[in-house]
């Protein structure tokens, strides 16, 4: 026995030596492998940009459920009637013949972190040496009591974007003059914070184009304050003058639940009864993420500031809605911005290229009216655990009309360009 | 971390002074900016790749017809530099650009121009 266990810790010594100068990652036969969870922004990002840098020396596969994915940022464009349902939904195609990215477009059930695989819903596993998860946002039901799965086809939420958006869609061209459409917003944290009044200014566009000026919007929301307040009130005041009204948590005193036979939404104050209720509940990080571990009581994943990759296992990264990112916001851009540290990062630990400082940024632009759009963007770095901001800004109140259409604008040709990012 | 010059490992010691000499060569008269700025050289081109995805958010391939976001890659490097530093120092008004180009520093400047210098010669 005694040789046999000399020659177990030669080997073991010389692996932990050669960890000391080599790439964390040397197979001796095939290439290192990456899975990504998740085909949105932050999981199109970073199969694209890994597969792209890594040129061939990396396996990647991405497992999105979706042949065609329907982007949630412009669908509020969609309900405005400026966009097509079609102009905002993407295929893999690219990213599979362009670079050699293995799309399955299958449902991912689980992931067994112990034997880095993940266990699709066929039973089937596909093995990792790094796993990148951007599952997006699951949407808690029960936060609003009455709500559920079955009552959103009763009162859409429309907050993960495709048959959702088109159910809203068609009911609020259905609106008719003088009806009431009720929003319940959502508590923080959430997917887009702009979103929910940006929507708001998008009904108020299709029901004045139809000279319905005498229907009314009525926010309810659960916070005190939201995402570009000013700006959108100013904007609400001067093109839709009386037609939409928000009120916070201290003119409603709470939301106490909907009843989606009735129509109606209870509240402390009142009750408000909609033609059409939109009900976006509060968020979680997606149920893959909490099955295996991955989030904290917040409902979200920790990650490491540095480089997206998980605070309790480090073949593991998350990016996007789910991760727990500092003062960046849950959006597409926030996704791309953290997919490219982390594929940088997964690079870097998979083949020992250079890997630098992370570095990120997000801009959300938000549209109020044809040619009236608003942005608040910022940059971040790690400090203090967390990533935070170093520098913002947010459009003012009462610019000119041209840096407004200017706006909106760059919001068009940045979709095109995030979109060939995340879709090859 | 690797190369990083700001990283205080050993390894990285000699990258951080290569770039102590390219940032003494940024500070000599060296070719022109439109604006007059001297144009900075001998930046590193794996970081201005690192650093140009996030430019490629938002800066659409040349061809591409949507949206009002001018083009990028091809830009003549002095013209690249001499937006950016025009943003910077406020000249030009976009929120956006100001934003980014206020957390990018001397050696980010450089090492962008060098990445898409080396794009332009292709």
């Amino acid at each position: 026995m005694l040789p046999l266990t000399r020659r177990r810790f030669a080997f073991a010594a010389g692996t932990a030596l050669a960890g000391l100068t080599a790439p964390r990652i040397l197979r001796a036969q095939g290439k290192p492998r990456v899975v990504v969870i998740g085909g949105g922004a932050g999981g199109g990002t970073a199969a694209h940009q890994i597969a792209k840098d890594s040129a061939g020396a990396i396996d990647v596969t991405l497992i999105e459920q979706n042949k065609r994915y329907t982007t949630c940022f412009f669908s509020n464009l969609y309900l405005g009637g400026y966009r097509d349902l079609e102009s905002i939904t993407h295929g893999y195609d690219k990213l599979a013949s362009g670079y050699g990215i293995a799309v399955v477009n299958a449902r991912a059930a689980a992931i067994d972190r112990a034997a880095r695989q993940v266990v699709m819903a066929d039973g089937s596993k596909i093995p990792y040496d790094r796993l990148l998860v951007s599952p997006g946002i699951d949407l808690i039901w029960d936060s609003v009591p009455g709500y559920s799965e079955a009552a959103s086809e009763v009162m859409p939420h429309a907050w993960k974007a495709g048959p959702q958006t088109r159910l809203l869609k068609a009911r609020l061209d259905a609106v008719e003059n003088g009806q009431q459409i009720v929003m319940v917003a959502p508590p923080n944290p959430y997917r887009c914070p702009p979103g929910p009044y940006e929507r708001a200014s998008m009904m108020a566009h299709v029901l004045k184009a139809k000279g319905h000026t005498g229907a009314k919007i009525v926010i309810l929301d659960p916070k005190p304050k939201f995402s570009k307040q000013g700006l959108f009130a100013e904007g609400w005041e001067k093109h839709y003058p009386g037609m939409v009204e928000w009120y916070g948590p201290d003119v409603h005193g709470g939301i106490k639940g909907v009843d989606p036979a009735a129509g109606t939404v209870q509240t402390d104050f009142d009750t408000f009864k909609g033609a059409l209720v939109n009900v976006i509940p509060a968020q979680r990080a997606g149920a893959i993420a909490a099955e295996a571990g991955l989030t904290d009581a917040s409902g979200f994943c920790p990650i490491d500031p540095a480089s997206m990759r998980s605070k309790v296992d480090e073949a593991v990264f998350v990016v996007g809605d789910a991760s727990i990112a500092g003062d960046m916001p849950k959006s597409a851009f926030s996704a791309n911005s953290q997919a490219k540290v982390a594929a940088m990062t997964i690079r870097g630990d998979l083949t020992g290229s250079r890997t630098f400082p992370a570095r990120y940024s997000n801009t959300c632009w938000s549209l109020i009216e044809t040619d009236d759009g608003v942005k608040v963007g910022a940059q971040y770095s790690p400090a203090d655990g967390k990533i935070a901001s170093t520098t913002s800004f947010v459009s003012k109140t009462g610019e000119p009309a041209d840096l407004r259409r200017d706006n909106y604008g760059e919001s068009v040709g940045w979709y095109e360009s995030i979109t060939t990012d995340i879709f090859g | 971390m690797k190369g990083v010059p700001r990283s205080t490992d050993s390894e990285a010691r000699r990258p951080a002074i290569l770039a102590a000499s390219s940032l003494l060569a940024l500070l000599l008269p060296l070719p022109a900016s439109a604006s007059g700025e001297p144009v900075p050289t001998g930046g590193d081109p794996a970081y201005g790749e690192y650093l140009s995805s996030q430019c490629v958010t938002c800066h659409r391939k040349p061809g591409a017809t949507d949206g009002n976001i001018p083009p990028i890659v091809g830009l003549p490097p002095a013209a690249f530099v001499d937006a950016l530093l025009a943003y910077k120092n406020g000249e030009r008004a976009n929120q956006v650009m100001r934003n980014v180009t206020s957390a990018l520093g001397v050696e980010e400047i450089a090492a962008l121009a060098a990445y898409f210098a080396s794009l332009s010669t292709d």
